[in-house]
């Protein structure tokens, strides 16, 4: 988690984690509705639907886990950009100031580019640090949301479950809750995981 | 690059620089010019990022660097102000002079720590110690705000873009043959200056100031009767070229 990666790959990194977010959301929303649907029909079921009634709860928690993973995954992504650009920004100062106090060996007041200089390596090394720091974080709580989301397709098999436990016109429904909660953490699990292959990805061209 | 003293007074003086072998072919050479006063030293366009370097390492072969603290910014154009980003980091308490109208759009190249000094549209003055120029404004020479910077006491005007030329960058950088260097002018000052009263207007001004030299910022610096010859050749210039073409 650790590795050292280029500001340039940063600033996609941090652009399509962002990107990549804002589809979990929507999807994040779904579950929400799906878990208020299913609420209403175990409602209508009566007793027999108390198990799933209890469930559709823990999926409408999972829901909110994700969105609020997912939102603040993003704010470090958009934190990460802005970031990359002043990083970048110093990078750049650095490279004219080397240019410069190379051309300037010889002048009478060479000496006077260096306290500027010297503030430019300091603030280029914090700035990449912090950046660093934010990546690194940034890729944690990626990994933190994948771990979660297997909790989604344990709730479905329980609701399948459920579902055998009511009256067999009420066993689509639910079923079809099970289902809904299995595509939709699929769909967010897809997306944390381009989100995830694209440290790897960048990891190893930087290795190449 | 070349910098040399153009002109020296017991209080101040004005370096040149400019034609810089290093300087990436595809982009326009420019002159850049400082004012040095006693204890302070105003940086006049001082150019595009690729120049940063080659400025930098010049200036501090005339002044210690943290005597450099105004810039200023005829207008906005990226061979004038592109490198205000990395300014911004060298000199962090400099201030910057330029029209008003531009703030919100040199802002974009970068300035967290350098203040915006505003120009009005009528110009204002500065003085450095014993040294003291005025903002002459130039609106509509090209930009729609453009100031040109005078010097009564060494009798200089940096014209920003007027009296500009394109040629070679290792060219001399005074003008020897007027009638060959007007070769040089006319079509930048026919395409790039929009209005006929505008280049009028300020005609009839400059030419009430005392000029020994007029410096802009791309070509040759005119010297003596040649800023004479340069208001008369301008003077009947048509500019505007390029709607009177799409028109006719």
């Amino acid at each position: 988690m650790s590795r050292k990666r280029t500001q340039a790959s940063h600033y996609v990194i941090a652009a399509v984690v962002a990107a990549e977010l804002n589809h979990t959301l929507t999807y994040c929303k779904q579950i929400n509705l799906t878990a208020s649907n299913a609420q209403a029909a175990s409602s209508r079921v009566g007793n027999a639907a108390l198990g799933f009634k209890a469930l559709t709860g823990f999926i409408d928690d999972l829901a909110c886990y994700t969105m609020k993973a997912a939102t603040d995954i993003n704010s470090l992504a958009n934190k990460a950009s802005k970031m990359a650009t002043e990083t970048a920004r110093a990078a750049t100062a650095l490279k004219h100031f080397e240019k410069a106090k190379l051309r300037s060996r010889d002048a009478k007041y060479a000496h006077t580019i260096l306290p500027a200089f010297k503030h430019i390596v300091n603030r280029h090394t914090e700035l990449q640090n912090a950046f660093q720091k934010v990546i690194n974080k940034m890729e944690v709580e990626l990994f933190d949301l994948k771990r979660n989301l297997r909790t989604a397709n344990i709730l479905a098999s329980i609701c399948r479950i459920e579902a055998c436990r009511v009256s067999v016109a009420n066993q689509a429904t639910f079923n079809d809750v099970a289902n809904r909660v299995d595509f939709v953490a699929n769909k967010i699990r897809q997306r944390v995981d381009n989100a995830i292959s694209l440290f790897d990805t960048t990891t190893q061209n930087e290795a190449a | 690059m070349k910098s040399q003293i153009l002109v020296e007074t017991p209080t101040h003086k004005w370096i040149y620089f400019g034609r810089d072998p290093e300087k990436p072919d595809k982009i326009i050479d420019t002159n850049q010019y400082m004012l040095v006063s006693e204890r302070h030293a105003l940086l006049m366009d001082p150019g595009g990022i690729e120049l940063f370097a080659p400025m930098l390492a010049n200036i501090v072969k005339h002044i210690p660097l943290e005597q450099l603290t105004h810039l200023f910014a005829s207008h906005q154009d990226p061979d004038i102000i592109s490198s205000l980003g990395l300014w911004d980091q060298t000199l962090p308490e400099a201030k910057l002079y330029s029209p008003w109208i531009w703030e919100g759009f040199i802002r974009h190249f970068g300035m967290n720590n350098i203040s915006y000094e505003a120009l009005p549209d009528e110009g204002s003055r500065l003085i450095l110690d014993q040294a003291e120029v005025q903002f002459i404004p130039a609106h509509y020479l090209h930009a729609s705000g453009n100031f040109h910077v005078y010097d009564p006491a060494t009798r200089v005007l940096m014209s920003g873009d007027v009296g500009a030329a394109l040629e070679d960058a290792n060219v001399s950088i005074f003008v020897d043959d007027f009638d060959e260097h007007v070769k040089k002018m006319s079509f930048f000052h026919q395409r790039w200056m929009p209005s006929n009263a505008a280049k009028n207007d300020w005609i009839a001004r400059v030419r009430k100031l005392d000029i020994e030299y007029m410096c802009p910022q791309h070509g040759r610096i005119f010297k003596g009767k040649q800023v004479g010859q340069f208001l008369d050749w301008f003077e009947q210039l048509e500019v505007g070229q390029a709607i009177t073409k799409n028109s006719s």
